[in-house]
């Protein structure tokens, strides 16, 4: 498989923006913490205000390029309570994830400043 | 009961997405599905979840796998079975051409001789394209220069027809022959040889 490379400038940021917006708030929902692939759609559901009901098969997919990208992190710990000791995958927001999630952030406030703008002198 | 219905289902479901995805992430998904029935507030709502869930696994596994092959070089599997598969068929087809314009196996001419041993060549490299691919150019070179040198010339010039012709022209089918006839097989073998080292470098890799 071709590996792409990795991102280190700003405009090499810039060119992956703009985020899917269940992109978007996968990366927002790990923003806080690390989470498993439950505690994230629950979170996402939470954080959409129920606009985006992510399916397992919708949230791994997406979790797989995010990884592949390096824009988020897998760990492995012992589940809380287990007696069998299984262990439990989470995920973490990389450096780089921090990063892209801040600038398509600051993208849609720039936006969202241009589009009020407007609207304000459309009512004037 | 019907939990544990939607649950098999589901890991049977799995099934359809690519083996590495499937290793990497299949028992984390089975154990997102069985959560998010668990909490679901009336089994009816987790029989629509899990129905959801179903529906959405196969265009979720296809998307996977295409991306997989978005993701392959040039000299995929797919592409390389693609490619070895034209070449047997245009080599193929161009040896059966030859073979009705030089005659039948019951005329033991120099030219059916090499047409079958070109066919030979070719049998060989449809198992082993390399040694093959370069059997079928070194027969062609040995057909295309003993053509040159010796039984075409011979021919050309004893026979008949060869008489009433300027021997600049004798001269120029007698080359014409003798290099044309062969470069399609050269141009074949080499592919046959390529493939083969595609293949090999696409195994190792």
């Amino acid at each position: 498989m071709f590996r792409r490379l990795p991102i280190t400038t700003q405009t090499d940021i810039q060119a992956e923006l703009p985020l899917t917006e269940a992109t978007f708030f996968i990366l927002l929902s790990l923003a806080s913490g690390p989470r498993h692939g439950y505690a994230i759609i629950k979170e996402v559901d939470q954080l959409s205000r129920g606009r985006i009901t992510l399916s397992t098969g919708t949230l791994y997919g997406a979790l797989s390029r995010l990884l592949e990208q390096g824009w988020i992190l897998r760990v492995e710990h012992q589940e809380a309570g287990s007696g069998r000791g299984r262990p439990r995958k989470d995920y973490i927001l990389s450096e780089l994830g921090r990063r892209i999630l801040s600038a398509e952030t600051a993208r849609l406030e720039s936006v969202l400043r241009t589009a009020r703008v407007r609207l304000a002198e459309g009512n004037a | 009961m019907i939990i544990a219905v939607l649950q098999h289902l589901y890991r049977w479901l799995l099934r359809l997405y690519p083996a590495d995805f499937r290793d990497a992430y299949a028992a984390e998904m089975a154990a997102v599905f069985a959560l998010t029935l668990r909490d679901a507030s009336h089994p009816i709502h987790a029989l629509l979840i899990g129905l959801r869930e179903l529906r959405d696994i196969p265009p979720q596994a296809l998307r996977e796998h295409r991306y997989i092959r978005r993701q392959q070089p040039t000299t995929s599997r797919f592409d390389l079975a693609a490619a070895r598969w034209l070449v047997r068929t245009v080599a193929l087809l161009i040896w059966s051409i030859y073979y009705t314009g030089f005659g039948s196996p019951a005329d033991p001419s120099p030219a059916i001789v090499s047409i079958l041993a070109l066919l030979i060549s070719m049998i060989i490299a449809w198992r082993w394209e390399q040694i093959g691919g370069l059997l079928v150019i070194g027969v062609s070179l040995l057909f295309g220069v003993s053509f040159l040198l010796g039984a075409g010339v011979s021919v050309l010039f004893v026979s008949p027809a060869a008489q009433t012709l300027s021997p600049l022209v004798t001269i120029s089918i007698v080359a014409l022959i003798g290099l044309g006839f062969p470069t399609p097989f050269i141009i074949f073998g080499w592919l046959f040889y390529r493939i083969g080292q595609q293949a090999r470098a696409a195994q190792v890799a």
